[in-house]
């Protein structure tokens, strides 16, 4: 692959995840209102309200690690898509693999955890701390998932495991060979999303917004945008570990998008657990999936 | 303070640490502050500040007319105002030894009752929205609206009517009005196994409000709990019941009690309390178009009324307890003072500081929610 090529892949990329991103979040929001029993937003409001933060001023910077670990933390979010492969594009998949994919997805509550640490609000320090819990009660089980998956494909590569998926149509996926795996690895996916019953970190009645709450202007739009490339790289990856990749975006997509829409659907229906009541469940449950599903890919 | 100016305060090494709950916190109810002071996830103290919506209504009250007056006392109390109306109308009534005609009587109940249903699907959406579910919110917020609309009907306005005044109500209800308020409590009532499989159904919910806040029955009583939170410690002591006023003594319903005391068995109690409001109002809409005559008696010139000296304490059991006006006149155009008795001062000061110790900072705001507290009327 030539530089230039890559290149275009590397920008590419990003982009349609920023774009598919914004509907996801449209569709959340759209989702969220027909239960609540409302209209919901416009079609371009997931983009108006970025251009309104993004124009807004900034009136309270906390200093350079704030700012720094913002464009760390999004900096990390953009560099998980090109490691996702999508149909067309392979980026750096090639290059990296699922382990690095899965060093890159702690990025972004670290550059956060860097960031909010340096406002010295307390609701933004118990904010990290709750994210941080959280993402040890679903990065353990999510780790035995991608070890479930890595094993019984026999690689790490992600072109590889999609490759392996598409030999032999549906009939081949990783949902229709390791369902065990696969269960676990939805519920893992559910809670790295953050929303009700896992939202603990952001939890407005408690810690009113947590980590958010410093964030105004530029930095809302910064969060807002990473939450657009979360949900995209959460529906790739689970389309890819699972789903059979997408060999056309036409296929893949949808695929993506019922992986988002299902959290997004139950999530509206649940008020947020407590801390130690998201760590007792996800390792519980969704741990419970991840061993089951490994110890039956084993014993294959 | 511009941010350049700003210096932190340096404080010595401590575990605990300074959380403020307020005065804009999506976890606060209305214009309210709690200080708590946190050692990790557990609250060591907590001190109420009020203040931020203090507008003085006991004050001005005894700068105006006693008829000005109706116009100020709805708005002590946002979401439940017509118990405000009622209570000071018939604080005034005491004193100057009014008799109120029979079908004013009637109206006033119907008020009271639509507007406990409101405060109650209220309530429910506020506890749920503590812990993160906002449909319970929406839901409760859309359905209330209704009531909303027939309140409008009636006396022109949404929230504060100004309807109830010394004497009886301010005009007549509109022809059709009771059938159209016994379809939307249909409504309401073919709305509530929603809210069960949303909310008082949803294992969720149970495991996160239950045991949390709670309040034993002496610790209620000694603290001047009233309302569904003290019912919800097992005392079935209700105002409507036990000192009857307008036409409560004929009618016919029951006071719903739970014995945890915590902040599940409020919801409960209250869950119960909407269903009993709805049957009440449904006795009044069958014996509204019986009773006839007229809706206000005959009233001095308003504007040179000197009613007659004394003193009097009125109460009326609002959707957060008992709720008192203590009215003393000296025989003037004004009130000479009156004092609010809001259960809100007893329920979000001194009840919500002793509970609060000891709770997990998740739990605070819905120890505060679950009570019921309302900031304005704490203010006032």
């Amino acid at each position: 692959m030539d530089f230039t090529h890559l290149f275009v892949e590397l920008v590419l990329m990003p982009l349609i995840a920023f774009l598919v991103g914004l509907v996801m979040v449209l569709m959340l929001r759209k989702v969220r209102a027909k239960i609540e029993r409302r209209i919901g937003p416009p079609l371009l409001q997931p983009l108006y309200d970025i251009v309104k933060l993004y124009s807004k001023k900034t009136q309270v910077s906390h200093g350079p690690m704030h700012e720094i670990a913002m464009m760390v933390a999004l900096g990390g979010v953009i560099a998980m898509e090109v490691f996702l492969p999508v149909p067309g594009l392979n980026g750096l998949a090639e290059k990296g693999d699922l382990i690095v994919l899965i060093y890159l997805m702690m990025i972004p509550s670290l550059g956060l955890a860097l960031g909010v640490g340096a406002c010295a609000n307390p609701n933004g320090s118990i904010g990290i701390s709750r994210a941080l819990t959280a993402m040890v009660a679903y990065d353990i089980p999510l780790m035995i998932v991608v070890a479930g998956v890595a094993l019984f494909h026999g690689t790490t590569s992600l072109p590889e495991i999609i490759a392996a998926q598409q030999a032999g149509g549906m009939s081949t996926w990783g949902i229709v060979q390791t369902p065990v795996l696969a269960l676990g690895g939805l519920i893992a996916a559910y809670a790295m999303l953050g929303k009700e019953p896992f939202e603990i970190y952001v939890a407005p009645a408690e810690i009113a917004t947590g980590p958010m709450v410093e964030m105004s202007g530029k930095f809302m739009g910064t969060l807002f945008v990473m939450q657009c490339f979360q949900l995209y790289a959460v529906g790739v990856l689970y389309t890819t570990l699972f789903l059979g990749g997408g060999e056309y975006w036409i296929s893949f997509l949808p695929k993506i998008f019922a992986v988002v829409f299902i959290p997004l659907a139950m999530t509206n229906v649940f008020p947020r657990y407590k801390t130690e009541d998201v760590l007792k469940w996800m390792w519980k449950w969704a741990g419970g999936f991840a061993l089951a599903g490994l110890a039956l890919v084993v014993m294959k | 303070m511009r941010p350049e100016n700003y210096k932190p305060v340096q404080h010595s090494a401590s575990h605990e640490y300074e959380l403020y709950f307020g005065p804009n916190h999506p976890g606060i109810e209305g214009n309210y502050a709690l200080k708590c002071v946190l050692s990790g996830d557990v609250v060591q103290s907590l001190r109420a500040d009020g203040g931020y919506l203090h507008r003085g209504f006991e004050k001005i009250m005894e700068e105006r007319l006693w008829i000005q007056n109706v116009a100020l006392v709805p708005r002590i109390c946002v979401p439940d105002p017509v118990p405000m109306e009622e209570t000071y109308a018939r604080a005034v009534e005491m004193l100057g030894g009014l008799e109120i005609p029979k079908r004013a009587q009637w109206i006033r109940a119907l008020m009271l009752e639509a507007s406990r249903v409101c405060a109650h699907l209220f309530y429910f959406g506020g506890h749920a929205a503590t812990m993160g579910m906002y449909s319970n919110m929406f839901w409760g917020v859309t359905d209330r609206d209704l009531i909303l609309d027939i309140f409008e009907e009636i006396t022109g306005a949404r929230i504060y009517h100004m309807y109830i005044t010394p004497g009886g109500v301010r005009r007549d209800l509109p022809e059709g009005v009771l059938d159209r308020l016994s379809k939307v409590l249909d409504y309401v009532e073919s709305r509530l196994p929603e809210f069960d499989n949303l909310f008082f159904d949803n294992a969720v919910v149970i495991n996160r409000a239950t045991g949390v806040g709670t309040l034993t029955t002496e610790q209620a009583l000694s603290w001047g709990v009233t309302g569904p939170n003290l019912r919800a410690c097992g005392l079935p002591f209700d105002v409507r019941r036990d000192d009857p006023y307008l036409i409560y003594d004929e009618l016919d319903f029951d006071i719903p009690t739970e014995t945890a005391g915590d902040a599940w068995a409020r919801t409960l109690v209250r869950r119960e309390e909407l269903l009993q409001s709805i049957r009440i109002l449904r006795q009044i809409i069958a014996t509204l178009p019986k009773v006839g005559g007229p809706i206000r008696c005959a009233l001095p010139n308003p504007l040179a009324w000197n009613v007659p000296a004394g003193s009097v304490y009125a109460r009326t059991e609002s959707s957060k307890g008992e709720l008192g006006f203590f009215v003393v006149s000296k025989g003037g155009a004004k009130p000479w003072r009156v004092h609010v008795r809001g259960p809100s001062s007893m329920h979000a000061v001194h009840v919500l500081e002793r509970l609060g110790p000891g709770s997990r900072l998740e739990d605070v705001a819905q120890i505060m929610f679950s009570l019921d507290a309302c900031p304005p009327e704490v203010d006032r």
